[in-house]
């Protein structure tokens, strides 16, 4: 109902009931209820009944499997969905927290436009149409006056994003990315330059789906590791893959050995056979070394010690390439100790462990197969030089013959199902487009454009969402391609899903971008949109909100760490409350408000009119899956070729309702649509094999060559793309002037005990900084009470103050205060602590609970408390990422305590990021700790 | 309240009370408020306080911080989030749907049930059938469905706001929903 009727009713006749009653009319109107109860509508609740709907979590980025039920239309149980192997009816405390942020009181319910300051979080409620118009009408005058290209879509951390993507590079900007972009590049670099993949994982998620020797196919429960070692990876409190943390037990009951490689007793070192508390920043030291003790003691003639496995030089190039440059260092001395590079003694003095302990697990490692080294997120990946760390990794895991290999390491990236192209990506790829540079006119692709690759991250392949504060105030500069020599400002961010101005890197930096001005008072950034279901940091900045669907009430598809081709259905559990909207329907809602701006670009064909409803878009995605090839051990398919693509239902498939293209090398089945995974308990399930890079017609491996690259055609093809211009300025600051084509090595940043140009901080900032990653308490869910109060592993920990409080309210006038009516006792809420050993407590006199600042040398400071744990190496600090000093009232109790929870975010060195990937140095500083 | 004589003037007092919940203050408001200033202390303070334009729009955004977000709102204005601990979609949300349903109504669009202002336009519609059973529904629903989370609800307002417009706002929406639950 139009809000002016109800206005012009009220103004006429307040009291009097005429032909429209007050309670007909406006947002709250109440309606006779025949013509207005739908199966799509809340309101049908009263009439519903009980309903078992799968569907698939959002909360992380596993994505797990769930079986939810409704009662009269309302979610009432949340488990794990049994037929999901990924996690086997499993779900984590977030898992079944869903309730809790569908049904959130304070969830962003509409539209609104911001009438405040950025920052400032002041905002009207507006409709769909008028933020539509609003936003269309801004992004066509960015368009014209300065390009599309200038516009940056950033997808967020859920893989439901394609939608917003197409938008957007229909609209002709190529920068879209999302959080993967911050997460853990580094610890990607590896496997996507020697095997083209991204993820690699222990063999551990089962059950997995098998061909028998009879024919059939059965599910398979065995576990055949020996060894798994996790180095800065914990599993089970940051439980990233879900399997791993169940799967890690029971291949342990097994017999295999697990160790753990952490400078804390994390709660995955507490289920492991051994610890060896690592210095932080030095796994590319113990990495480094190990591969130079096996390629040192390996012996065919001795079984004891046949640590490589020879047949992997028949599936690769360049080894020896690699392993003579290698060897090189060998010879060299480190000038911080004077001892020869990746030599036992050296490993010792600078990660602190034992050399006996280094040479024990090397051995170990090369003799006990099947074995799997798995390198974590922000252990490993948060390092400036987690590129060197991922790459001697992947080495380790191939040369030994674990790769692939049954019970051994597997790169989950190369082995998931496909799911499609319909994000828009091609239509950017082809795009012709002119720009004028240097007074000339200049043709190229609209791609050309992108700002990473063609600015000064030509090698980070998943782009560079840290740096983009630079790229924000100074402008994108692109060095390489076509357009060499243009430059273009930012001039409008979308974020949907995400929460950059907390999570990817220096918090400070971007509050300033976003809140830049001009000289003439208007922001720099002339358009920001927040998209989302929860209201965080980064929203704080918008100029509109959009509110989307929940998790639970929108479609989607998951696919992502499994070690066999999985895929399953997010199905809309229930129907989005208030003004929320899916991913579809925003998307076509913003096209064709570009459409009515005159955005030639946008058409109806490949939005409106195309996608009727969500489930055409996903269904559209669903032809491409699995898409993977019939190879491997056991063979997935012996009916058909190897070698071939497979397409369509598992079912289509096992029954032979196939055709064969010969010469496309493709085996189509049936399509897989929503509706067969809806009737089929969410999920498909297509059969697993090991050993599926060896197939003789091209197996998993997703190098240019199809073989493991100990030469790195990526960067070697980066390097060609380069050459002759300018050289990337994170390449200069390692000293570099090209990209390594095979082994290379350079040290981390902000590590007295490493590096150099850092020692004489030793003294003056004696404390180590790093984070410790507890998935409850990330982000987004900090706002689900119940999650807050579970207190983990000595960082988020009951240490609050008593306090009464009601949820914060801005006042008008822009200032803010607390009302009271919530009491919460001393001790009864978890917060994010400083985790501290108890002999530095005690030489700084320091106590459990005690508030303090932690300083480093770049004057940058965090406040927070100190909990003294045996959990943690001396001279080492760990604090839960993210999760402190939260800054908009959104985060619930989190927030309230924000002036006595530290911020590793705020610590971070602005100007780094790692040289080839462009990650933030989330892990590498020194601070000092003054008491208050 | 000896000022609320007759069952129009509840009507009247109800539609602008709907009102003052389910839209942030604008410029048709003062107008409105004038209308029924004469109806009592309350109403009158009520009526000045939003006499001002520019204060118009300080309490606008005040409004929307208060009830609307985005984010964590001082004041909700759903049964469910004090009768159910916390969450939308309550039992109670439930109950509320079925008393609407039992007179053939039910909301328009996707909002929860029980947002106070279709509780107070459901109050209307059993006010403006003017027989004694719809009246006497009418003090059943607000007793069971607003008496128990409304003053909650105003004491969180008058805590969460120092504004003279919205304790005065607090203070008769606690007197209407009191005089709306007592029987007929
Ligand atoms: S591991 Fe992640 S996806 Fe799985 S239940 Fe927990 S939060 Fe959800």
């Amino acid at each position: 109902m139009k809000e002016i009727t109800r206005r012009k009713f009220l103004v006429a006749s307040t009291a009097t009931v005429g032909a429209l009653s007050f309670w007909e009319l406006g947002h709250y109107a109440l309606a006779a209820s025949k013509s207005n109860v739908t199966d799509g509508s809340p309101q049908s609740a009263v009439l519903g009944k009980e309903r078992v709907i799968y569907t698939a979590d959002a909360f992380c980025a596993s994505e797990c499997g769930l079986q939810v039920t409704t009662y009269n239309g309302v979610i009432s149980t949340i488990y794990g969905n049994p037929h999901v192997p990924y996690n086997a009816g499993t779900t984590c405390a977030k898992g079944v927290s869903g309730k809790q942020v569908v049904y959130s009181p304070y969830r962003l319910k509409y539209p609104m436009i911001r009438v405040g300051a950025r920052g400032e979080g002041k905002f009207r409620r507006a409709s769909w149409e008028e933020v539509s118009r609003y936003i269309a009408t801004k992004l066509e005058a960015i368009k014209q006056q300065y390009g599309p290209e200038t516009v940056i879509m950033d997808g967020g951390d859920m893989t439901d994003q394609p939608p917003y993507w197409r938008l957007f590079y229909y609209f002709g900007s190529p920068n879209c990315t999302q959080h993967g972009a911050i997460c853990d590049t580094p610890r990607r670099l590896g496997p996507y330059i020697i095997e083209g993949g991204l993820r690699i994982e222990p063999d551990l998620m089962r059950p997995v789906l098998v061909r028998q020797p009879d024919g059939s196919l059965k599910n398979d429960y065995s576990y055949a590791n020996k060894m798994i070692i996790y180095v800065g990876w914990n599993p089970f409190t940051a439980t990233r893959i879900n399997y791993e943390s169940r799967g890690t037990v029971a291949a342990k009951q097994n017999g295999a050995k697990v160790v753990v490689v952490d400078p804390a007793f994390s709660n995955t070192a507490a289920q492991a056979d051994w610890w060896l508390p690592i210095r932080p920043g030095t796994d590319a030291d113990l990495f480094a070394t190990m591969l130079r003790y096996i390629l040192t003691n390996n012996n065919p003639q001795d079984p004891e010690r046949q640590y490589l496995d020879p047949r992997f030089q028949d599936y690769s190039v360049g080894w020896p390439e690699f392993e003579t440059a290698f060897r090189s260092w060998w010879t060299k001395s480190d000038p911080i100790n004077n001892l020869p590079y990746f030599s036992l003694q050296w490993a010792q003095e600078r990660t602190g462990l034992a050399a006996q302990d280094i040479a024990t697990l090397a051995h170990e490692f090369g003799s006990k197969k099947p074995a799997a080294l798995v390198w974590g997120m922000n252990g490993t990946g948060h390092h400036f030089n987690g590129e060197v760390v991922s790459t001697l990794g992947t080495v380790l895991n191939v040369i030994t013959g674990n790769f692939d290999a049954r019970g051994g390491a597997i790169d989950t990236a190369l082995v998931r199902s496909n799911k499609g192209g319909n994000g828009g990506s091609k239509q950017i790829k082809s795009q012709m487009i002119t720009r004028t540079v240097n007074g000339k006119t200049i043709k190229g692709l609209a791609w050309d454009l992108e700002m990473d690759n063609n600015g000064a991250w030509p090698a980070a392949f998943w782009g560079a969402l840290g740096a983009y504060p630079k790229q924000m105030s100074e402008g994108v500069q692109i060095n390489y391609g076509p357009f060499a020599g243009y430059h273009y400002p930012i001039k409008a961010f979308f974020v949907r899903g995400g929460n950059p101005a907390n999570s990817a890197s220096t918090e400070q930096r971007w509050a300033e971008v976003l809140s830049a001005k001009d000289g003439s008072g208007d922001y720099q950034i002339p358009l920001t949109v927040y998209v989302d279901n929860a209201y965080l940091e980064t929203g704080l900045y918008a100029d509109v909100i959009l509110p989307e669907a929940s998790f639970m009430e929108r479609m989607g598809l998951s696919d992502i760490y499994p070690s066999e081709p999985v895929m399953y259905l997010r199905e809309p559990v229930v129907p989005p409350q208030f003004e929320a909207k899916n991913q579809v329907e925003i998307m076509n809602i913003l096209a064709k408000a570009l459409h009515d701006a005159g955005d030639p670009d946008i058409q109806g064909a490949d939005f409106w009119d195309r996608y009727h409803s969500e489930e055409d878009f996903w269904n559209e995605a669903l032809l491409e899956a699995p898409g993977r090839t019939n190879v491997g051990e056991p063979l997935p398919y012996p009916r058909y070729p190897v070698g071939y693509k497979l397409l369509g239902t598992p079912e289509s498939l096992e029954k032979g309702q196939v055709s064969i293209d010969h010469t496309k090398k493709i085996v189509q089945g049936v399509p897989l649509t929503v509706a067969w995974l809806r009737d089929h308990h969410g999920v498909a399930v297509w059969p697993m094999a090991w050993e599926r890079y060896k197939a003789p017609s091209g197996g998993i491996i997703a190098t240019k060559s199809g073989k493991f690259e100990f030469h790195f055609g990526f960067l070697d093809a980066v390097n060609k793309y380069i050459a002759n211009r300018p050289v990337p300025y994170m390449l200069n600051q390692v000293g570099w002037t090209r990209y390594p084509t095979t082994f290379f090595w350079y040290e981390t940043v902000w590590n007295p005990y490493t590096n150099p140009a850092y020692t004489q901080y030793r003294t003056q900032y004696p404390f180590q900084l790093i984070s410790g990653r507890i998935h409850q308490s990330m982000s987004a869910t900090q706002y689900v009470d119940w999650l807050g109060r579970i207190s983990e592993e000595h960082l988020w920990m009951p240490l609050n103050d008593a306090k009464t409080f009601h949820p914060v309210v801005t006042t008008g006038q822009g200032g803010e205060k607390i009302a009271g009516i919530h009491h919460l006792r001393q001790g009864a809420w978890s917060i994010a602590v400083i985790q501290m050993n108890p002999v530095d407590g005690q030489r700084l006199g320091l106590r459990t609970g005690d508030l303090v600042r932690l300083v480093n040398p770049l004057k940058q400071e965090t406040k927070g408390k100190v909990f003294l744990s045996e959990l943690i190496r001396p001279g080492v600090l760990r604090v839960p990422p993210g999760s402190g000093g939260r800054l908009t009232p959104g985060m619930g109790q989190t927030y309230e305590y924000r002036s006595i929870t530290p911020s590793s975010n705020r610590l971070l060195d602005p100007n780094l990021s790692s040289p080839i990937t462009g990650m933030s140095t989330f892990n590498d500083m020194v601070v000092k700790v003054i008491k208050i | 309240m000896g000022m609320l004589t007759g069952e129009t003037r509840k009507l009247e007092q109800l539609a602008v009370l709907h009102r003052l919940y389910s839209d942030a203050p604008d410029a048709s408001l003062p107008l409105l408020l004038s209308r029924v200033a004469s109806q009592g202390a309350l109403w009158e303070a009520l009526a000045r306080s939003a006499q001002d334009s520019a204060a118009l729009a300080t309490l606008s955004t005040e409004w929307t911080t208060l009830f609307e977000g985005p984010g964590r709102i001082a004041v909700p204005l759903f049964g469910s989030v004090y009768l159910d601990h916390g969450l939308l979609m309550g039992s109670s949300t439930q109950e509320v749907l079925a008393a609407y349903a039992k007179y053939g109504l039910i909301p328009e669009g996707k909002i929860p049930a029980d947002h106070l202002a279709f509780e107070l336009g459901f109050c209307g519609f059993l006010t403006a059938q003017g027989h004694v059973d719809a009246l006497s529904e009418r003090s059943d629903f607000a007793k069971r469905w607003m008496w128990s989370w409304v003053p909650a609800m105003t004491e969180a307002l008058h805590a969460a706001s120092d504004t003279p417009f919205f304790r005065e706002l607090a203070q008769l929406t606690l007197t209407i929903v009191q005089h709306l639950s007592q029987s007929e």
